[in-house]
Order: C-alpha cells, then sequence, then structure tokens
C-alpha cells in the first residue's frame, strides 16, 4: 500500500485520466520501475533526514554563534550580529531551512567547534577508516553468521541448534562498548597478540590516498608490508564488530532458512534425488538470499552504529571516534554531520540492497 | 451486554504458561531477571559503601573489602553496580512504557483509519526510522544537552516507530480479519470493536517486542551514558562506569563488572523474550528441552 | 513393469501412529488410486515410498520394489532411487517450483546428476520433454520462471521434470487439486497416456474419488492409517464392501442410487 501512494510521487507517473481513453500501456521494464520507485523513496527518505538534522539543530538551547565564534568574539555585540545575519538567523525557520539545504547540497556542514575544520572534510577523511572496517565486518560476520544460522535450521532441534541458539542470544545482549574494552584489555593490553590502537604502527607512513581505506591503499601503491600491518590492526575492532553483529545475523538468517526448508519447492528437489549438497546451496541458500541480503544490509548499518561505540577504544580514527569526541564536547555541527552521513549511508545501502534484490529475483525481474 | 458477543477464533491468551515454563531458557531468564530486580528494590541496604563517597584508597583492585575493587576517584565499584540499578532498570522500564504506548496507539490509529492519517504517520516513521537508533538518539541528546532526562527524551523519540509499524499491521490484518467483520456486523461500534476484538489481539504480540525491547532499551541508554549524553556524573549509571574504565585500562574492574551487570540482565531479558516469542508463535515448536 | 509392494507399513511420530499397516500392492503398469479424507494417511504412504518424512518419525514395515525393501535404505541409498526410479509431482506446482530458478535449470539439474549428461544434452532431452508433456514452444519455456505460468502449464512442466530421468513409478500427490477445473482433465489424460505409452506405474493419491473413478485401475480406501477397501475400479465403486467406501461413493455429486 505504501508503495503504490509513493509511486504516484516518482516522476514519469504522468496524468493517467486525461481523456476518457483507456490509457496506452507504458512498455516500461518492471525492473526499470522498481528502481525508479525505490530511488524515489530513498530521495524522500534523505529530505525527511534533513529535515530531522535540521529540527534537531534548531531544538538547541544553546546560541549557535556561540559555538562558531571564540569566546571573546562571542562577548561583542557587533562581531555577533554581523555572524548571525551571515548566518541566516534573522530569517524565519523556512528560509533557515533553505539556507541549511542549499548549504548541505554544496556539501558544507559548517565548521567542527573542536577541530576548527569543516565538517565536511573531517567526515572524508574519517569515513573512509570506519568503511574498511565495516566492510570486513560485513564480509566475516555475513559469512560466519549465515553459516552458524544455516547449520543450526538444518539441524533444527538439535543440540547444535539449541546451542548455536543460546550463544546468539549472548551476542545480542553484549554492550559493544564493554566487549570492545574487555578484548582490549585481553588481546592487546595483558596477550599483546594484536595491536590495540590505530590503523597503522605509529612509525609507518599511511599509503598514498586513492581509497583511503589502507588495506586497499597499500595494495594498489604495492606495499605488501604495510597491507599486512593495516591488516593486523583491523583485527581487534573487527572481532568486536563482528561480536556485535553476529548474533542478529545467524538469529535472522536461521529463521530465513527454516521458513524456505518448509517450502514444498525443498520436498521436490529432494524427491528428484538431488544430493544434500546441491539441494542446501542451489535451492534452500538461494531461497533464503532475498531475507539474508536485506539483514546484511540492515547490518551494515547497525555497524555504524556499533563503530560510534568502539572506535574510541581502539582510536580508529573513523567516523565513531570523530562522534565519540564530538559527542563528548558537544560539537553540535560535527554530531549533525555525522547523523547526516549515516542516515544516508544507511538510505542509500537499503536502496543497493533492494537494487540487488531486484537483480536477483527473477518475479522482479522478469514480467 | 447483549448477546451480541460471538465465539471468536482469533483470541488468543497471552500465552500458554505451562509450555513456557517447560522452557529452561525462559526459566534461567525469569530467574536472572527477578534477581536483578530484587537488587533494585533492595539496593540502598545492599551496597555496603556510598555509591558516591570517595572513601577508600583509589584504584585499589578486588580484595575482600571492596569486592569488585575501587575506581581513580576511590568510590567503590560494586556498590556502583548495586546504585546503578536503581537508574539503568527503572528508567529502561519507563522509556518501554511509554515509547510502546505512544507506538502502539499511533499504530492503531493509523491502520484503523487508514487513507492520509496512516501516510502521514507512516512517512514519519520511515524517516525515523533511517537512521540507526543509537545514531539518532545521540544526534537529540547532544542538542538537548547530556542529563538523564534528555536522553530519555531522545530514546523515546527514536524508539516509538518500531511499535508503530507493527500495531499498524497487526490492526490492519484484524480489521479485515472475519472475526471483527462478524462482530460489527452483528452491530458493535467502532468503539466496542477497537476494544473487545481488536486491542485483546494487539495487545499479546505487542507485549512481547516490548518485554524483548526492554534489553535493547538497556543497552541504547547505556550507550548514549557511554557517550558521555547520558547520566552525568558522578551519578552511578553502568554505560558512564564502563566509560571511566577508558581512562584507566590497567585497572580492568572499573569497566568490567558494570559491563557484565548490563550484559547479564540483557542476557535475562532476552532468554524471557525469545522463550515468549515461542510460544506465541505457532508455527514454531522451538522450545529447548 | 514393475510395481511397487507396501506391507504393514507403520509410522509413528512423537507417539501418534500415523500409518498403522498399510498393505497395498501397486501394479507394474497400471494407475493405483490411493484415496481417502485428509489425515487418513495417503499422502504420508506417498512420501514414505521416497522415504521423504517428517524428522523423528519412525517408520516400519516393507516397500518392496524391485527385490529390494526400500525402508531397509539409507537415505543416501535411497536418493539413488528418488528420480530415477520412483518420481513424485506435487499438489501445488507454484509451490513445488522454485521460484527463483529457472523452468531449465530445475528441470535438468538431476538429468545432469543422474544421467551425467551435459547441460546442452540435458537442455535438448528437456525440449522433447515439453514437447512430450505439450507445453507449447519448449524452448522459451527453459528460459522463463515459475511465475510466468499458468498453473496447469506449470504441473506439465513438473510432470515432465518428474519423468526426465525414465523413472518406473510416478507418485502423484492430489496433482490436479490446486489447478482450476477447466486444466484439470488435461492433466489426468497427460497421466493416462504416460501410464499407457511409457509403462509406468502411477499412484494416484486424491481424496476425490470423482476423479479417481475415471482414471485408475484400481482403488484403495484409506482411513486412519490403514487401508480399508482394495480393489479394482469396478469394484469398488459398483460393489464397495464397506459402509465408509459406500458413504464416500453416495456422496459424489452424479450419485444415483440403484444406479
Amino acid at each position: 500500500m505504501a508503495l503504490t501512494t509513493t509511486d504516484a510521487r516518482v516522476p514519469g507517473g504522468a496524468p493517467a485520466a486525461e481523456t476518457g481513453a483507456p490509457r496506452p500501456p507504458r512498455r516500461q521494464h518492471p525492473l526499470l520501475r522498481y528502481i525508479s520507485l525505490r530511488f524515489g523513496i530513498s530521495i524522500l527518505l534523505v529530505w525527511g533526514v534533513t529535515v530531522v538534522t535540521f529540527v534537531v539543530t534548531n531544538l538547541v538551547p544553546t546560541d549557535p554563534v556561540n559555538a562558531v565564534l571564540g569566546e571573546q568574539a562571542a562577548n561583542n555585540p557587533e562581531i555577533v550580529a554581523a555572524l548571525r545575519t551571515e548566518m541566516g538567523l534573522d530569517e524565519p525557520l523556512i528560509v533557515q531551512y533553505w539556507l541549511y539545504l542549499t548549504r548541505l547540497l554544496a556539501f558544507d556542514m559548517g565548521v567542527s567547534a573542536q577541530t576548527r575544520s569543516p565538517v565536511a572534510d573531517d567526515l572524508a577523511r574519517a569515513f573512509p577508516a570506519t568503511l574498511e572496517l565495516a566492510l570486513f565486518v560485513l564480509l566475516f560476520s555475513t559469512v560466519i553468521g549465515v553459516g552458524l544460522g544455516m547449520l543450526a535450521a538444518l539441524r533444527h532441534q538439535t543440540a547444535v541448534d539449541k546451542t548455536i541458539r543460546v550463544l546468539s542470544l549472548f551476542g545480542i545482549s553484549l554492550p559493544v562498548f564493554w566487549i570492545a574494552m574487555l578484548i582490549y584489555y585481553v588481546f592487546f593490553y595483558q596477550l599483546h597478540w594484536a595491536p590495540g590502537s590505530g590503523r597503522l604502527d605509529s612509525a609507518l607512513v599511511p599509503p598514498p590516498l586513492v581509497t583511503g581505506m589502507y588495506t586497499i591503499d597499500s595494495l594498489v601503491a604495492g606495499q605488501p608490508d604495510l597491507f599486512w600491518n593495516a591488516l593486523s590492526h583491523l583485527v581487534l575492532p573487527a572481532v568486536v564488530l563482528t561480536l556485535f553483529t553476529i548474533g542478529t545475523l545467524v538469529r535472522f538468517s536461521r529463521s530465513a532458512i527454516l521458513d524456505v526448508v518448509r517450502h514444498d519447492y525443498v520436498q521436490a528437489a529432494r524427491a528428484k534425488g538431488l544430493p544434500h549438497r546441491i539441494v542446501v546451496v542451489r535451492y534452500i541458500l538461494r531461497g533464503a538470499s532475498l531475507p539474508i541480503l536485506t539483514m546484511s544490509g540492515l547490518t551494515f548499518g547497525s555497524l555504524l552504529s556499533g563503530a560510534v561505540l568502539t572506535e574510541s577504544v581502539f582510536s580508529w580514527h573513523g567516523l565513531g571516534q570523530y562522534a565519540y569526541m564530538a559527542a563528548i564536547s558537544l560539537d553540535l555541527q560535527a554530531i549533525m554531520g555525522v547523523g547526516l552521513l549515516i542516515g544516508v549511508v544507511y538510505i542509500f545501502t537499503n536502496f543497493a540492497v533492494d537494487l540487488l534484490c531486484g537483480l536477483i529475483d527473477p518475479r522482479v525481474r522478469v514480467q | 451486554m447483549s448477546n451480541t458477543r460471538v465465539t471468536v477464533p482469533g483470541r488468543k491468551r497471552l500465552m500458554r504458561v505451562p509450555d513456557a515454563w517447560k522452557n529452561p531458557l525462559a526459566i534461567s531468564g525469569t530467574v536472572i531477571v527477578v534477581l536483578w530486580l530484587l537488587v533494585t528494590v533492595f539496593a540502598p541496604w545492599l551496597a555496603p559503601f556510598d555509591p558516591l563517597a570517595q572513601e577508600s584508597a583509589r584504584l585499589l583492585a578486588p580484595n575482600g573489602t571492596n569486592w569488585f575493587g575501587t575506581d581513580a576517584l576511590g568510590r567503590d565499584v560494586f556498590s556502583r553496580v548495586i546504585a546503578g540499578t536503581r537508574t539503568s532498570i527503572p528508567v529502561a522500564m519507563i522509556l518501554v512504557v511509554i515509547s510502546l504506548l505512544f507506538g502502539t496507539v499511533l499504530g492503531a490509529v493509523a491502520g484503523f483509519l487508514g487513507t492520509a492519517v496512516d501516510e502521514v504517520i507512516m512517512r514519519v516513521t520511515d524517516v525515523v526510522l533511517a537512521f540507526p537508533s543509537i545514531i539518532l538518539a545521540m544526534v537529540i541528546a547532544a542538542a538537548l544537552g547530556p542529563s538523564l532526562m534528555n536522553a530519555v527524551i531522545a530514546l523515546l523519540l527514536v524508539s516509538w516507530p518500531q511499535y508503530t509499524r507493527i500495531s499498524r499491521s497487526l490492526v490492519i490484518s484484524l480489521r479485515s480479519s472475519e472475526f471483527v467483520i462478524a462482530g460489527r456486523l452483528m452491530g458493535s461500534g467502532v468503539f466496542t470493536s477497537l476494544r473487545r476484538d481488536i486491542a485483546p489481539n494487539v495487545a499479546s504480540p505487542m507485549l512481547v517486542l516490548a518485554a524483548a525491547d526492554f534489553g535493547s532499551a538497556i543497552l541504547l541508554l547505556s550507550g548514549l551514558s557511554f557517550l558521555g549524553l547520558g547520566a552525568v556524573p558522578p551519578a552511578p549509571e553502568w554505560g558512564s562506569m564502563v566509560s571511566d574504565g577508558t581512562s584507566n585500562f590497567s585497572a580492568w574492574w572499573i569497566a568490567a563488572f558494570p559491563g557484565l551487570a548490563i550484559f547479564t540482565i540483557v542476557v535475562g531479558v532476552n532468554f524471557m523474550g525469545d522463550a515468549m516469542r515461542d510460544a506465541l508463535d505457532p508455527r514454531s515448536n522451538g522450545r529447548l528441552s | 513393469m514393475t510395481g511397487i509392494s507396501i506391507r504393514n507399513l507403520r509410522l509413528e511420530l512423537g507417539g501418534k501412529k500415523l500409518l498403522d499397516g498399510v498393505t497395498l500392492d501397486a501394479a507394474g503398469g497400471q494407475i493405483t488410486g490411493l484415496a481417502g479424507e485428509s489425515g487418513s494417511g495417503k499422502t504420508l504412504t506417498g512420501m514414505a515410498l521416497l522415504g521423504l518424512l517428517p524428522e523423528g518419525s519412525q517408520l516400519s514395515g516393507q516397500i518392496l520394489y524391485a527385490g529390494t525393501d526400500l525402508v531397509t535404505k539409507s537415505q543416501k541409498q535411497l536418493n539413488q532411487y528418488r528420480g530415477t526410479e520412483i518420481a513424485l509431482v506435487f499438489q501445488d506446482p507454484a509451490a513445488s517450483m522454485h521460484p527463483m530458478i529457472s523452468i531449465g535449470e530445475q528441470l535438468t539439474d538431476h538429468m545432469r546428476y543422474h544421467l551425467k549428461l551435459s547441460r546442452k544434452q540435458a537442455l535438448a532431452r528437456a525440449v522433447q520433454l515439453l514437447q512430450r508433456v505439450k507445453v507449447p514452444d519448449p524452448e522459451q519455456a527453459l528460459t522463463k520462471y515459475p511465475h510466468q505460468f499458468s498453473g496447469g502449464q506449470l504441473q506439465r512442466i513438473a510432470i515432465a521434470g518428474a519423468i526426465a530421468c525414465e523413472p518406473k513409478i510416478l507418485i502423484a500427490d492430489e496433482p490436479t487439486t490446486a489447478l482450476d477445473v477447466t486444466v484439470q482433465a488435461g492433466i489426468m489424460h497427460l497421466l493416462r497416456e504416460l501410464c499407457d505409452s511409457l509403462g509406468l506405474t502411477i499412484v494416484l493419491i486424491t481424496h476425490d474419488l470423482g476423479v479417481m473413478s475415471g482414471l485408475a485401475d484400481n482403488i484403495a480406501v484409506m482411513r486412519n492409517g490403514r487401508v480399508i477397501e482394495f480393489g479394482s475400479r469396478f469394484d469398488v465403486i459398483r460393489n464397495p464392501q464397506q459402509e465408509y467406501t459406500r458413504s464416500l461413493i453416495e456422496s459424489l455429486p452424479n450419485f444415483q442410487k440403484g444406479d
């Protein structure tokens, strides 16, 4: 229901009832229709996200002018007044929102009170670090999580299933910031098994910037030593975030696969005499692929939340640590920037997932 | 009442209690949660020291007097963990109850009325759900300024939409179900229909959802406090106590015990929630034996 | 022509007797109808022939096929029979075909596995099979997905898949129940024709005695997990021995007393 109503707002939904004649069928490919619909929804959501950050910024009891100015300047009423005008704070809210939106479109998210540099620049530096971590974790936790979930589902009601179920409940009950500290303490502070802080040993120079992700950039630059070092730094934070996400993934893929196993088409595949391996990989896993893909997309979003609560422990200079620093020093522009970025990334991840689902699912792909 | 009461096949009880009690997960979860609730009630009598008093030596490792050691200010960690129950548990409860009520009612209204009201409500939930919840809560809490009250407001603002979504879809499916229509045909008014046929059927799944959500409320609340956006020091709150530990990694006990407290209660709640979901879901006979 | 015999087959699940000593002979090259209300155990009997039973259930008795007892075989050994010796057609083709796998793949994967055919050979055979079951435009059909077909067409495709590895026994579990009345007769004719031309032994499971009386050579009536009446179509319909069978026949829409 929600889909059809939003559909009406997607450009191209030409007015139908101009004449009494039946509308000639527009030969639009179903996949194209689906993609444009999903894209339209994503754009609407991004717009909604800007409204939220704008409203929240305007809730602030403190004057944003003070955040920008130093203490001395803030005491000078002329400078304050000039800045207020410049920032558009004397205008009505709707105009202010318009100004906010146009600034955002030019990637202007204000200046961080803490780093004194444009928030957009800070985010551009921090985001690849978090992305690198998140992609690694997404890969690990999806493989392990789906594997365990499948094992539990295929061994439904056995000891294996019950053990996996209890472990996954432990997983979803972990306060991620706490497990981060425990792992840091045990595996770095006590055992020195892996580096505990930063993205590289402090003596090393980061590889030339390509993607901002050190493991990839070092490979591009042909520096294998740097790659291994960067990878070793990834281990502990990646383990923490894997623990954080894996419980949900296991539970979700378990129930997704249980849903599939019940279907006739799995029995039919068995009745054809196909070996267990083929039935599982080709029939069951493919049947569960859409919900699992959707879940992985959501996991990516929750990884970003996890990063906010873990990166500071490992001095991982990503979005999470930036957000943590911004939060504890109440650097509002920076926090809004992080919120906006994560919101937008989240929305477009889901869009990408929808797109992939559309490509995979013949019921969407072919008419 | 008239004789319009029809037999209602769709009505079901919250769960069949005996079944749930055969489940060891449900039992251990309930035991853990009840223990923590008892600690909450009797906290002042259980804590050996004043949780705020800086009376012992600083950074003492766990020992016979200070079971969980002392923190950087010489406060007894055990007493602070005990006292922390009185922040996390009631606050998380209030949080869940308010967002449950607000979200459910809003969802029921959207589902029952449909049309434009439904559209507006659902678009707003879409936007709120477009953020990972801790991120949006962080943004709001930062804007309001750090305090426990503001953290609760922030979390309320992010946690109602999940209830709205589910109660809406429940109401929509119930509205068109046969026994509700039968009730309407036999002369029940909108209000009677809502109260007698719809509300009881929405209530049980919503309560299970809320029970399971209590755990994530505790996690979110302590997460915000860990970020310095919740309870303000020196108040004993588990999340901010873990955060205290970040500046003293060698004194592992400062962070370890409050974190363990969060972990155990959330595990208890999730065990219960899982068992309840099983009991409610007719498809799963996934009972742990 | 190979038939299949069931001797005193019992199935228990969680202390409940689902099959309570089923004995039945499905004669080679004939259609044996298995009738009964839902819960009578007729579908379970069919699934038991393939060894596809609910988890945790216990099967005893004998299933005699080509000189061996299938009840004693492991799941892995049974895999050598499934599809190649004994095949199954499900009730609802829309549910028994994987929605995300092309018809071509679903028709050929077991051929490639059992008959060790190459992809090309298997596809060529699939085209022949689709022609055999009268699906129009077979080459095109192989590239399509289940949702692009009507129920009747899909059931024909499912039957083509079932006979692909030249099984001797075909179990058809309510093969027309999920279909429109208009296409039911076509599917029934197809089954009869396959039985006659390929020498297939068909076990036709249905609650619809009307369908069965027009198609089956022999009819078994099941109730509460046992076969209570068994005989040729003519005998069972004209001269039922059991009160229960009589009541089933009398409830047929075109039944006339004294006919």
